[in-house]
């Protein structure tokens, strides 16, 4: 077999699936990217308080589907995934199909049965957010006084029964002075870190979060910082890009888009599914279809799939394109267009080069159409 | 050695994908592909047979390839395989049926 990445975008191939099983949450932070979504979905399942949510025999179904197209990588995310009661249930039946599993959580309700649990499963590696080297700023991006402390403890158990823990650190306006410490306490306990810039807009387009994106100078001095040169290869290798957050690797084609919808997809709390978790892109829900036809079958999914990098019309004259991250989500929920310029990778390529003037040239000429609705 | 069990081992995550299987090693996080042989190969390796008894199937199976060859072939890649931490060596068959 060539390539595997090659291999499964020719043949569209889900490799990797995100699902969120819940929209609950325990914490309620500033720049929480998980909007209020819908209500609630066909209505066959129960409806929980904060709205429906698949159930352990859906999700099961899906999980058998998705295991018939090939899909092998699973990461199982929230909201905070472990208010499900049924989220160890969920992942014994995950692994009994033999996917690989990552989970994303706060950690604040990871206790020693959990993380052996985890290990036991043979989790490939779970993320736990972490906003801070100690309670001040961390509790006040979470709101939850005491989460720092709850979610270190989580990461304590995690590490004591080996299983491997990354702690990821969106970078804002409050907790900018920290970050540098978080890495020096991620190394401490052993476990892997990420940091983004990348602040985003809700996935119900709510804007509030971009008030906590820092500003271009603060990000130029961010991109200058030795840790993230170890951490991204280069520039364009959208694997480690900021601007991506869903995709692993980064052999795709340079012709299409990126990776939604070629070999990633995302399965919302409803069963609605989206070819990314960042492109908000209804395509169909798992309870009115089964997963194989909404993947090759969805005019929406065809849609998105079939779009090609010339298609994206005013970028195609940027002197930054062949630099340029652009995720299609944030050009399509921060700026409307999925085709059109993307404000964040601008800001992004912006800093990288320190042309202040070309963010203003670009929006001055960008003209909005959204073309997918 | 080769009238041991052999079994994927646990901390891996699989799947035969147009007939070749795609492997990720969750200790590591890395991605391995097989070719159709190998792919034949993991199927097998379930605990129920021993080595020697997968390079018979094998043998029965590539009917055109010479069976010494294949039998040098398969215990270089068992061997690939333990290396990198894909399967692990029974003493006993393991439990379960499959
Ligand atoms: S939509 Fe954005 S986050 Fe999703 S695969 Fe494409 S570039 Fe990555
Ligand atoms: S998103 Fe902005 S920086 Fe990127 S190619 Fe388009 S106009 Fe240029």
């Amino acid at each position: 077999m060539k390539d595997i990445i090659s291999y499964v975008q020719e043949k569209k191939i889900p490799l990797a699936v995100h699902i969120n099983l819940t929209r609950r949450c325990n914490l309620h932070c500033l720049h929480c990217c998980v909007g209020k979504g819908r209500k609630t979905a066909s209505g066959q399942a129960g409806t929980t308080e904060a709205g429906f949510e698949l159930g352990l025999m859906h999700i099961q179904r899906v999980f058998e589907e998705l295991a018939q197209v090939g899909c092998l990588l699973l990461t199982l995310s929230g909201g905070e995934v472990l208010l499900r009661d049924d989220l160890l249930e969920i992942i014994s039946r995950a692994r009994e199909l033999d996917f690989a599993v990552k989970i994303f959580t706060n950690g604040t309700l990871v206790g020693r049965k959990e993380a052996q649990a985890f290990h036991r499963l043979r989790i490939q590696e779970v993320h736990v957010s972490l906003y801070g080297a100690d309670a001040k700023i961390h509790d006040l991006i979470t709101g939850v006084s005491g989460s720092w402390t709850k979610s270190m403890e989580g990461i304590r158990w995690l590490r004591e029964e080996g299983v491997a823990v990354k702690v990821k650190c969106p970078i804002m306006k409050q907790n900018l002075a920290e970050y540098r410490k978080v890495y020096e306490l991620a190394v401490s306990l052993g476990a892997d870190y990420a940091f983004d810039p990348m602040i985003t807009v809700r996935d119900d387009g709510n804007r509030d979060p971009l008030n906590y994106r820092i500003s271009q100078e603060d990000l130029q001095m961010v991109l200058a910082d030795p840790i993230f040169q170890t951490k991204r290869k280069s520039y364009r290798e959208r694997e480690e890009s900021f601007a991506c957050s869903a995709s692993m690797m980064s052999e795709i084609s340079e012709e299409v888009l990126c990776s939604a919808g070629h070999y990633i997809c995302f399965i919302s709390p409803e069963g609605d599914i989206n070819p990314c978790v960042q492109l908000p892109i209804f395509c169909g829900n798992v309870l009115e279809h089964d997963f194989q036809w909404i993947w090759y079958h969805s005019p929406q999914m065809l849609r998105i799939r079939n779009l090609r990098m010339k298609d994206v019309r005013s970028c195609n004259n940027c002197r930054y394109l062949p630099w340029c991250a652009r995720c299609p989500g944030l050009a399509y929920l921060e700026d409307g267009d999925l085709l059109g310029p993307s404000s964040a990778a601008c800001w992004m390529v912006q800093a990288k080069e320190g042309d202040r003037q070309f963010n203003n040239q670009i929006q001055a000429n960008n003209q909005i159409q959204p073309i997918v609705t | 050695m080769l009238a041991k069990y052999i079994a994927r081992n646990e901390n891996t995550a699989s799947r035969i994908i147009d007939g070749q299987a795609v492997i990720m090693t969750l200790t590591d996080n890395t991605l391995h592909t097989l070719n159709a042989v190998g792919s034949r190969i993991w199927e097998l390796c379930t605990g129920q047979k021993t080595m020697e008894e997968i390079i018979q199937i094998i043998q029965e199976e590539y009917i055109s390839s010479r069976p010494d060859e294949i039998r040098s072939d398969c215990e270089i890649f068992f061997k690939d395989l333990y290396s990198k931490g894909m399967v692990v060596i029974l003493d006993e068959k393991a439990q379960g049926n499959n």
